[in-house]
């Protein structure tokens, strides 16, 4: 039922300001895909583009294998969950629901099945008569996906539908929506900030970042292969070094934190060994080993405890390097005993470390 | 649930600041003022329509017979009802207008709005008199453009009433419908917009309904005023469109009787009334989002 959305090379700008630059991408037909990025990021700007609701400045955009780029928001036949719901408020659940339909001037009895069909998808069978705000924040939501759905649209697209809703619900409405959404085979365009909901629902993860797509990617490589700092940042938690490289040694790339400490990380691909360059290097916390002995000499980088913060399943370690009081979190087990204070020893584990060039214009 | 909370939260916290003395002893000198100002002299006037060497019915009794006072209870009844509507049918689109112009322009439109309502409503009724007088601009443009050749009676009819006090009225009626259109939600039309609705189907099943609020206000508060309107109808209007209010004024400034101008401001006032009641039970059975008023 789903079908696949096209975005060619789209712009919009606002006055003299690019809201989003040279967007492109494609959405498989069933696909799931999220819009990942923080506020002002252009995110929900394009969602309005592909909704109908703004024009842009240049580029095509594709449904099937349809142009609808001028083709106005009421003709679309997109399915859309507003941020916050945009439920009717003079008009039961059962006339929310059955709105489309009417506009589609279905019959009535028609539209009575199809609005009954629709309340047992979202499990809200008994609340058609009631008004929307009867209804708790997340029947609101449901009956705003049930009203996005009922008409059978080919396409659904969703504006941070989850925002206010707690944390408990949310994890629930996550999972409901993508059984939904993987049941009726509907293309999703998902807009979210909240990374850990956009790594939990998506096939494919676009992040953006003042206006531009910076990397297209499933949830596994965005996390592990990000493809730029921010990325690496926004995604996940992530440590960012400065450093420069010095050597290439026996023991691995020999690199020099802003501070002058060296360390050694093995595997370590450095595609361009230039000792003036500056660079960051980006690890995960769950990546980096962390001891109390330099059992190799020399070449692990030396820091010392600040901060122990127990988390339930595991221990995240603060470790000042450096003199400018530059914090690296280490994940250990649960019952590690470090003491502020302490010395300790960082190991980079190479494969699962990313390197940056330390551009100019880089965030 | 959750969404009522900070309305609730606000309402306490001025409770927590200020005591009920403190409140007290702000409304103290309004209230005193009100009572001597208002409330005495009312209740004077309507006692006196009941009280003549003891208890009568005899000035409401005329009220109620005479042809002349139920016609122009009627007449009254019907030019407020028509200026209701012409400010609804005027006003809507303009208050809807300054709700959508965006910036500059919705400023310029509101001050065309706010201006007149702030000047005079005897300046007001004046200008109306400078238009629709036998010589006046209208009359002149009518002859020059050769609609008509002989002047037209424009002015003390009732016509020029109502033109003059659906003109007085309109700000009445377009800042409460303002204030129930920038309440709407900007997604709720654009919702029902990515529903499939034709803008015309989006502005009658979703921004007109929500605005009703606004709409039964405004017509409130315009349709009261006008039934008790004097200056714009005496100053426009002629013996044949002869409202309420006028007659009252002449029952104490002309004719010195008081106890029937009572008796007319008691039929006036319990009118009034009555229809407030009728129209806050109409307001009250809109669904769940009712503005308050």
């Amino acid at each position: 039922m789903g079908q696949s959305v096209e975005i060619k090379d789209v712009w919009k700008s606002f006055g003299g300001f690019d809201a989003v630059r040279s967007a492109t991408v494609k959405i498989q037909a069933g696909e799931f895909l999220s819009l990942l990025g923080p506020s002002g990021s252009g995110k929900s700007t394009l969602l309005m583009m592909v909704a109908g609701f703004l024009q842009p400045t240049s580029g095509k955009i594709l449904i099937g294998d349809e142009d609808v780029t001028a083709v106005p928001a009421n003709r679309r036949g997109i399915g859309m969950v507003f941020q916050k719901y945009a439920l009717f408020p003079h008009m039961t659940v059962f006339e929310n629901i059955a709105f489309p339909l009417k506009m589609r001037k279905l019959r009535r009895s028609e539209i009575e099945s199809r609005v009954g069909q629709a309340l047992d998808l979202v499990k809200l069978r008994d609340l058609g008569s009631r008004l929307p705000i009867q209804l708790s924040g997340g029947q609101q939501q449901r009956v705003a996906v049930a009203r996005a759905l009922v008409f059978e649209p080919p396409v659904l697209l969703m504006d941070e539908p989850l925002g206010a809703l707690d944390k408990k619900l949310r994890e629930e409405m996550q999972f409901e929506i993508k059984n939904l959404q993987q049941s009726l085979g509907v293309t999703m365009v998902y807009v979210t900030h909240d990374q850990e909901e956009a790594l939990t629902m998506s096939d494919r993860v676009a992040v953006m970042n003042h206006g531009e797509m910076q990397q297209i990617a499933d949830p596994k490589t965005l996390y592990r292969e990000p493809g730029s700092p921010f990325v690496a940042d926004f995604v996940g938690k992530m440590n960012l070094i400065e450093v420069t490289y010095v050597d290439q040694t026996a023991s691995g790339a020999l690199l020099k934190t802003a501070g002058g400490n060296r360390f050694s990380i093995q595997n370590l691909a450095v595609s361009t060994p230039d000792p003036e360059r500056p660079m960051k290097i980006a690890a995960r916390p769950e990546t980096i080993a962390l001891s109390r002995r330099n059992e190799t000499s020399g070449t692990l980088l030396e820091g010392t405890i600040h901060q122990c913060v127990f988390m339930g399943s595991m221990t995240m370690v603060q470790v000042i390097v450096g003199p400018e009081d530059e914090v690296v979190y280490v994940q250990t087990e649960a019952d590690a005993s470090y003491k502020p204070g302490e010395v300790a020893y960082l190991e980079f584990d190479g494969s699962r470390t990313s390197l940056f060039a330390h551009g100019p214009d880089e965030n | 649930m959750s969404i009522k909370e900070p309305h609730n939260a606000g309402r306490s916290d001025s409770r927590i600041l200020y005591g009920a003395g403190m409140s007290w002893s702000l409304i103290l000198p309004w209230l005193g003022l009100l009572v001597v100002g208002f409330a005495y002299p009312v209740f004077k006037l309507l006692s006196g329509s009941f009280f003549d060497d003891g208890f009568t019915l005899v000035h409401y009794q005329r009220a109620v017979t005479e042809p002349l006072y139920t016609a122009v209870l009627l007449r009254t009844l019907r030019i407020a009802l028509i200026v209701t509507v012409c400010a609804l049918l005027v006003g809507y689109p303009i208050a809807y207008a300054i709700s959508k112009l965006v910036r500059p322009w919705s400023m310029v439109v509101a001050a065309c709005v706010l201006i007149p309502f702030w000047t005079s409503i005897l300046v007001r009724s004046y200008a109306w008199i400078v238009l629709l007088q036998r010589k006046g601009l209208i009359n002149t443009l009518l002859i020059d453009l050769g609609v008509t050749s002989e002047p037209l009676r424009l002015l003390y009819t009732e016509f020029a009433v109502i033109l003059a006090m659906t003109h007085v009225l309109l700000p009445f009626l377009i800042l409460p419908v303002y204030g129930a259109l920038k309440t709407i939600p900007a997604d709720l039309p654009m919702a029902a917009y990515n529903l499939g609705a034709t803008p015309i189907k989006v502005f009658w099943k979703v921004v007109f309904p929500l605005s009703l609020p606004g709409v039964f206000a405004g017509c409130l508060i315009t349709f009261i005023l006008a039934l008790g309107f004097y200056i714009t109808p005496a100053l426009v209007g002629g013996p044949n469109s002869l409202m309420m209010a006028t007659l009252i004024g002449q029952q104490t400034t002309q004719v010195l009787n008081w106890p029937f101008a009572g008796a007319l401001a008691t039929i006036l006032l319990i009118t009034t009334v009555v229809l407030a009641v009728m129209f806050r039970t109409l307001l009250a059975k809109n669904r769940g989002f009712s503005s308050g008023i």
